[in-house]
């Protein structure tokens, strides 16, 4: 008796699953790519995973999707992930990739390209890309002489911002060389004996990032001091990191961070303000400091007008005239043999698919191509660092994304964190940094 | 609409499953001979668990044993570099250390403070008490990234002179001091993470001490009284002996606990200022350096250092379960 009831229970379970699963399925809606049935050919999907964060530019790359789906009537999933790195590298693994992923990083893609596909191979002119995009744009997501990424958004990271007016109202002179910009720091150092006030305004706190900020800081110290070569030399680890050339350009920041009179809130603050917050002093009436240096994406930081309340200048080189450029980017990759991926790659790179990328309304990112009209960007700021860009005298990769992880990403910000936290010298920094580099590298 | 759906089928059919297989399985016991019906029965039964053990614990810990001898991508054989970098390491050395001042501290400060709170809670009005006792439980409710973005803001830290939002520092310059950076100070820095597991953790070890107080038989307690014991003294002399095996229970579970702690430090300070705990050191070489061989060591170390607790827990729950 008792098995009787159970299985009509049974009975009635699975045969309200059965129809459950025949009805609910038939009404799933298609996948968040936006509206598709535009001319061409069309038809296929592809998948898009990325890491890019921030309401605007987010909107700025659909922008550039929506064209693309427009234009060839394909469809393009597209899925945003704030865990990135730890994503792709699961679903790559797991055999469950993106048809296409942008790359924050260099060394990144250079992990997982066993499992990717080069772009060759998927279709994409890479000839016609080195013609097209700003030397170097190839080259960063080359690896083992193949192809495997091309930066499709740069963000540019050697600029000096200054309090606008206020900063020409006092006095202070845009300084042309690196030497110009220490005597300006030690001239507002003087004007602003008042606690809370200082000439920097310098934060790193990055929740599990921190260390970023300064690894920034000396890499473009590195660029002025000795050049692309030995720049190159260093990522490859031909140079260690406990030279006299990387020791020199530690000491360069040395001499501006550990001077409690050049910073607001000293090494502490450094070490405990989130970097987006870093330029608040800047925004109080009487600003509280006068320089910040930071990639384009900090201009949404500021409070007021490009020109007026805050202003934007090259970073300074060793001697006067163009600068080298630091930048960073994503790399857009292809990981599966989905024929549609190739075609998305292509217009992503195109420009037009640049031109609705980077010119959408909102957007802070610069574009590899090197025939960018740089007025088509969205902002007064990013038309003048799309010319400081294309007029550098050579531009570099941020070296940490090009680093194998466990440097880039883990002994160059927590070695530089402890050693900005006071708890070991600068001797011990660097040598642990260079323990930290994997053997059986490329030396 | 469709994934709602979806999790409803699944629902259904993990428990229907289930529950189809268990029968189709006592049905097929049953048609066979009486002696072999009554020996399979207990492993028919208990199969199926064993089986899901076996494949999701038993076959991945094996996995990664061997995964802990070879190299970043688990493809050639290394011997014991690996183990010697457990134990070189700076950031491991750093990370151990750290540890094992967490499991030293942590279950013994919650276990005292949900003791304190379960006896002086029962002395008081069943109302008081109820209240006092959610009071303390809630923050269990919490998740522990939740916890860690609350404490954050408390122990934040901004240049002195200029206002405070973390409340300990606001309090703290208000009174004249220069805010103290509780996160970055290498004397307080780990207490102040400790803290944030312990506020989690105490409401737990009151709950279960709260009850094993509870069971504490009256006679014993009337008995000291006449004889005159004070009230501190039938504290520490009748009552926790009574309870000394729940206190262990207790005990041992938050440090296993402790043991895997990793979003509190990965959260508020990443491992750095010398915060950096083994957990977290995993998650870098698991998920951002993509080191397997070290990923897994490091795995292997964490379940060699919990079988010993999880042997005493074990025991402690028999003899309780004996007694009953």
């Amino acid at each position: 008796m008792r098995t009787h009831v159970w299985t009509t229970r049974l009975a009635f379970l699975v045969v309200a699953a059965m129809l459950a699963a025949a009805c609910g399925n038939g009404g799933n809606g298609e996948g968040n790519g936006g509206g598709a049935g535009g001319d061409g050919e069309g038809g296929g999907t592809v998948s898009l995973l990325h890491g890019i964060s921030g309401e605007e530019e987010q909107a700025a790359l659909q922008q550039a999707v929506d064209a693309f789906q427009e234009q060839t009537g394909n469809t393009v999933e597209v899925e945003a992930s704030p865990n990135f790195e730890t994503v792709v590298v699961t679903r790559v693994q797991g055999g469950n990739p993106p048809d296409v992923a942008l790359y924050p990083q260099p060394g990144l893609l250079e992990r997982v390209s066993q499992d990717a596909t080069p772009l060759s191979e998927a279709g994409v002119d890479v000839g016609a890309l080195n013609d097209q995009l700003v030397p170097g744009m190839v080259e960063t997501g080359t690896f083992d002489g193949t192809e495997y990424g091309v930066v499709v958004k740069v963000g540019f990271k050697s600029l000096l911002w200054t309090a606008g007016q206020r900063f020409t109202d006092a006095g202070y002179e845009v300084p042309e060389t690196w030497d110009d910009l220490k005597s300006l720091t030690d001239q507002i150092a003087q004007d602003t004996p008042e606690p809370g006030r200082a000439p920097w305004c310098i934060g790193i706190e990055s929740a599990d990032a921190t260390g970023w900020v300064a690894t920034d800081w000396i890499e473009d110290i590195m660029l002025r001091l000795h050049g692309p070569d030995v720049y190159d030399q260093w990522v490859n680890h031909e140079i260690q990191f406990n030279s006299d050339e990387v020791r020199a350009a530690f000491e360069e920041l040395e001499e501006i961070w550990f001077n409690e009179e050049y910073v607001v809130g000293g090494t502490t603050g450094i070490l405990q303000t989130p970097f987006a917050d870093a330029v608040q002093p800047m925004n109080q009436e009487e600003p509280g400091c006068f320089l910040h240096r930071q990639a384009g994406f900090i201009e949404g930081s500021f409070e007021g007008e490009l020109g007026t309340e805050y202003d934007v200048a090259p970073l300074p080189g060793t001697e006067s005239g163009p600068p080298p450029a630091l930048f960073a980017g994503d790399l857009v990759a292809v990981h599966t043999d989905n024929p549609t991926a190739g075609e998305f790659v292509e217009f992503l790179l195109s420009a037009e698919g640049q031109e609705a990328w980077m010119g959408h309304e909102g957007a802070g990112s610069l574009s590899p191509r090197a025939d960018f009209n740089p007025e088509s960007y969205p902002s007064e700021a990013l038309t003048r660092q799309g010319e400081i860009f294309a007029n550098a005298e050579f531009a570099r990769f941020d070296a940490s994304d090009q680093m194998p992880a466990q440097v880039g990403t883990d002994a160059f910000w927590r070695e530089v964190v402890a050693w900005l936290s006071g708890s070991q010298d600068l001797d011990a920094t660097l040598t642990n940094i260079d323990n930290a580099w994997p053997e059986g590298g490329e030396e | 609409m469709g994934q709602l759906v979806s999790v409803l089928i699944a629902i259904a059919l993990g428990v229907g499953g289930v529950m189809v297989l268990f029968w189709l399985l006592n049905r097929g016991t049953e048609l066979l001979p009486e002696t072999w019906e009554q020996r399979l029965k207990p492993y028919v039964f208990v199969g199926p668990a064993l089986l899901v053990v076996g494949l999701f614990l038993l076959v991945p810990a094996l996995l990664t044993l061997r995964n802990s001898f070879l190299d970043a991508r688990s493809e050639s054989f290394v011997g014991a570099d690996n183990y010697q970098f457990l134990v070189t390491d700076p950031a491991m050395r750093t990370a151990i250390w750290n540890n094992l001042l967490w499991i030293i501290v942590v279950p013994a400060v919650s276990v005292a403070i949900g003791l304190a709170v379960a006896v002086l809670a029962d002395k008081l009005k069943p109302r008081w008490e109820n209240t006092s006792k959610s009071l303390i439980f809630l923050p269990m409710a919490i998740s522990f990234v939740g916890a860690s973005t609350i404490w954050g803001f408390v122990y934040a830290w901004r240049a002195p002179g200029t206002p405070q939002i973390g409340i300990l520092n606001a309090i703290w310059q208000g009174l004249g001091g220069q805010p103290i950076a509780w996160l970055q100070s290498t004397a307080v820095n780990d207490f102040a993470l400790m803290f944030i597991m312990i506020w989690l953790q105490a409401g737990f070890a009151m709950v279960l001490l709260s009850a094993a107080i509870k069971n504490v038989p009256e006679e014993t307690l009337e008995a000291a009284r006449i004889d005159g014991a004070k009230e501190s003294q039938i504290f520490w002399r009748v009552v926790l002996p009574q309870i000394k095996s729940t206190v262990v229970v207790v005990g041992t579970t938050i440090l296993i606990l402790v043991l895997k702690v990793f979003d509190i430090v990965y959260v508020m300070t990443n491992g750095n200022y010398g915060t950096e705990v083994i957990a977290n050191r995993f998650i870098k070489e698991m998920f951002t350096i993509g080191h397997f061989g070290r990923a897994a060591v490091i795995v292997v170390f964490l379940i060699l250092v919990t079988i010993p607790f999880m042997v005493v827990n074990i025991r402690r729950f028999r003899a309780e379960e004996a007694m009953r």
